[in-house]
């Protein structure tokens, strides 16, 4: 794949997040967020990173009973992986369109359910993939490119 | 655009303030849908709403946005102040509606985000 993050890894850190847990949704992507500041990322990388992270993890708050998040990063560029327990998605294209969403009540009163969680995560990184096991759970697989890296890929 | 100023133009009170009442507003944003937000807001954003709910104060401090005005006199808690206060976010309420607040800052030329569009 050209746009996926290569070479090896510099940098891994694992981050767990329970389902309907609002106290501390967000916290994951606050965690990933000082990691990157530490590390010197490029703050606009950064940026993309955390709208990234953030609208996972928080459809991995709305949606899934527990998701295993992993954080790996190369001299290329950032690796996410989210991996879930949870419903499943039946219809990725369908969940994939802007203003889809099957949000509840109680999450719209949350600020959540605009449907455009997952178009901003495709649209954020450099490649998303999605996979998805109906009863069983969700998989994202997303790299952000560094700039220097992606301008050696085109 | 300062915050300062706008807190004069909308008839704000300044519920938490912060050394960042000088940052200058780089566009303005009003949802009370959060991914609505993030889909064009940019670091410096000042953002609108009616929804009082933590999870505001979260995603404002995770995106380094510029501050917080909830609209229509809505009374956040004090839950939500303590975070903000915590967070560094500068919050402000006014009686105006939504609709009135973004007619104010509207004339005064601020304009909405483009990240994204
Ligand atoms: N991890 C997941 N497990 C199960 N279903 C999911 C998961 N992530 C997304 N979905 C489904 O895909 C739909 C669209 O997700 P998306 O993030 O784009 O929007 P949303 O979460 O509904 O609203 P928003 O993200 O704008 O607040 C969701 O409403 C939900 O039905
Ligand atoms: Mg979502």
């Amino acid at each position: 794949m050209a746009a996926s993050t290569h070479g090896p890894v510099l940098f891994r850190r694992s981050f767990k997040v329970v389902g309907s847990d609002f106290l501390n949704a967000g916290s994951v992507s606050k965690d990933i967020k000082k990691a990157l500041k530490q590390l010197n990322v490029d703050a606009e990388v950064i940026w993309r990173a955390l709208i990234v992270s953030y609208e996972a993890e928080m459809n991995a708050v709305l949606y899934a009973h527990e998701c295993d998040i992993t954080l790996e990063i190369s001299h290329s560029g950032i690796h996410l992986v989210f991996d879930d327990r949870g419903p499943g998605i039946p219809d990725i294209a369908l969940a994939m369109t802007e203003g889809f969403s099957t949000a509840t009540r109680e999450m719209r009163e949350r600020g959540f359910g605009a449907g455009l969680g997952l178009p901003n995560i495709k649209k954020t990184s450099d490649s998303l993939e999605v996979t998805s096991t109906v009863g069983k759970g969700t998989r994202l697989d997303i790299h952000i490119l560094f700039p220097q890296a992606q301008s050696k890929a085109a | 655009m300062r915050l300062t100023e706008i807190m004069a133009l909308l008839n704000a009170d300044p519920l938490v303030l912060d050394d960042g009442m000088d940052r200058e507003i780089t566009s303005v944003h009003a949802s009370d849908l959060i991914s609505e937000v993030l889909a064009s807001c940019s670091r410096g954003a000042l953002w609108l709403t009616g929804l009082l709910d933590p999870q505001i104060v979260n995603t404002a401090e995770l995106f380094d946005l510029a501050g917080v005005v909830f609209v229509g006199n809505r009374k956040p808690s004090g839950g939500i102040i303590a975070l903000a206060r915590e967070e560094g976010i500068p919050i402000l309420a006014t009686k105006l509606t939504m609709f009135e607040t973004c007619g104010v800052l509207y004339g005064k030329g601020l304009l909405p985000g483009t990240r994204g569009r």
